[in-house]
């Protein structure tokens, strides 16, 4: 269960990464 | 508790801000415009790549304050998750630029290759080979010992390999500050290392302990007993856990994690119970009383002492999960303490039961009741017998509404896993169950 926790918090980090990382490519290559 | 969630909270805040302030390199300053998308999308998974494998390091370093709010399991299972989560960014970025760029391809050719491909190329292969032999270190047999050193040389150099690629394409590196911000990623994980392998160590050269006696119990169990040398001893909470070392220098890296078995009421005679499992436990027994032991703790949150709101226990051990356990009893009955208690132990059999004896001289100290739940009874055995299953947990769980007991269980990974699934069919809340993990490797 407490690993439920640590799989959420990563998965939460994944996302938020992943959309970061896409955005700031799409504003960079303009 | 609402402290601890607080400081949850701004740990990941600050953990997705610094995983992520790479990516502002991409965005202000000197850097090179009109490349297009998928260039960019390959540039942005590197350096927020690199971002998150910093964090690693910080992640790992035993910080304590990090580790309050949510217990070292919950750390080392996010730092395992986002490892992989790290690998596959590395891996995305040069495998989104050899799909769309012929020239790309060629930049793996190591032995033409400019040295800023040489160290990315020479980077992903030491990612993978670390990240491999953690996921597959028992298929491997790699012992727990060596793999911990190599975990940590291979990190740094694949760490040190990866900075100096991105300095040396140094596209969005241009200018002095950027550089200098690059170089404090660097130093976020030289001094988490330093913290870890010399300031840690460093600590416990100057707080050592000595054997008492390496005392054996039923069921292959040793109660390793120690006391300070020259120093007061450690303060712990009952339940927690601490990292030792013995026969080597607290710098060689040879320190295996273990919980607290004494109570949390006497820091001068700490003791641990410790099984004969693997390469170190095995040894446990050949301690002699006056040799050198090195503990590095507290740490973990598996403790009834982390939350305020308990009126009663349900302790559920499994094998050596008794260690932690009777920590709590022992720590409870020197503080006098009437809450009601029931513990389900499981052993293998009645004679492998360890602190039995013990454990009964606690039941008349204590409200407690002990359920020996046994896997291969005696004859004429009329106690629990077979696993802890959810009708055995109903039987057992008070019945209050609102509950106001809290579940402790430590135990084999399989057995906490079934306990915890049956507690939560049981409609326990969530919130009121504790389990404490032993793979934090």
């Amino acid at each position: 269960m407490r690993h439920r926790i640590a799989s959420w918090l990563s998965w939460a980090m994944t996302g938020v990464i992943l959309i970061a990382a896409v955005l700031v490519a799409l504003i960079q290559s303009g | 508790m609402q402290n601890r969630r607080r400081a949850g909270v701004l740990w990941v805040v600050l953990y997705l801000a610094l995983a992520l302030a790479p990516l502002i390199f991409m965005l202000v300053g000197e850097r090179p415009t009109g490349r297009e998308f998928v260039r960019e999308l390959s540039v942005a998974f590197g350096f927020v790549g690199i971002g998150v494998m910093a964090l690693h390091f910080v992640l790992t370093a035993r910080i304590a304050a990090i580790k309050a709010p949510f217990g070292s399991d919950v750390v080392y299972y996010f730092h395992h998750r986002m490892a992989i989560v790290t690998l596959a960014l590395w891996l995305a970025h040069p495998i989104l630029l050899i799909l769309r760029f012929d020239w790309a391809l060629a930049l793996l050719n190591v032995f033409q290759a400019p040295w800023r491909a040489r160290f990315g190329v020479a980077s992903v292969v030491v990612i993978l080979v670390l990240v491999g032999i953690s996921v597959w270190r028992e298929k491997l047999k790699i012992e727990y010992v060596n793999w911990r050193i190599w975990h940590g040389i291979l990190a740094v150099l694949a760490m040190a390999a990866v900075m100096v690629h991105a300095y040396m394409v140094g596209k969005y590196l241009g200018t002095p500050f950027k550089r200098a911000l690059w170089l404090g990623y660097g130093g976020l994980c030289l001094a988490a290392v330093a913290y870890l392998r010399v300031y840690k160590p460093w600590q416990m050269l100057r707080h050592p302990y000595r054997v008492v006696e390496a005392k054996a119990e039923r069921g292959s169990v040793w109660s390793l007993v120690l006391e300070p040398v020259g120093h007061h001893g450690i303060q712990f909470e009952a339940g927690q856990f601490a990292w030792l070392t013995a026969r080597h220098s607290p710098f060689a890296v040879q320190e295996h994690p273990f919980s607290f078995a004494s109570s949390a009421e006497n820091s001068e005679r700490v003791s641990f119970a410790i099984k004969e499992l693997g390469d170190f436990t095995a040894t446990i027994g050949q301690l002699q009383p006056g040799e050198t032991i090195y503990i590095d703790g507290p740490y973990g949150i598996f403790s009834p002492d982390s939350y305020e709101d308990i009126e009663s226990y349900l302790l559920i051990a499994g094998g050596v999960g008794i260690a932690p356990m009777m920590s709590i009893l022992r720590t409870m009955a020197d503080r006098g303490e009437t809450k009601p208690v029931v513990l389900l132990y499981g052993s293998r059999d009645w004679e492998g039961a360890a602190y039995r004896e013990e454990l009964s001289d606690l039941e008349k100290q204590l409200d407690l009741h002990v359920v020996h739940v046994l896997e291969l009874p005696p004859e004429g055995w009329e106690g629990e017998t077979g696993f802890v299953t959810r009708e055995m947990l109903a039987r057992y769980l008070p019945n209050e509404r609102p509950p106001r007991y809290h579940v402790f269980i430590c135990g084999p990974t399989g057995m906490l896993n079934a306990v915890e699934a049956a507690l939560l069919q049981l409609e326990v809340p969530e919130r009121l169950i504790h389990a404490e993990r032993f793979d934090l490797a």
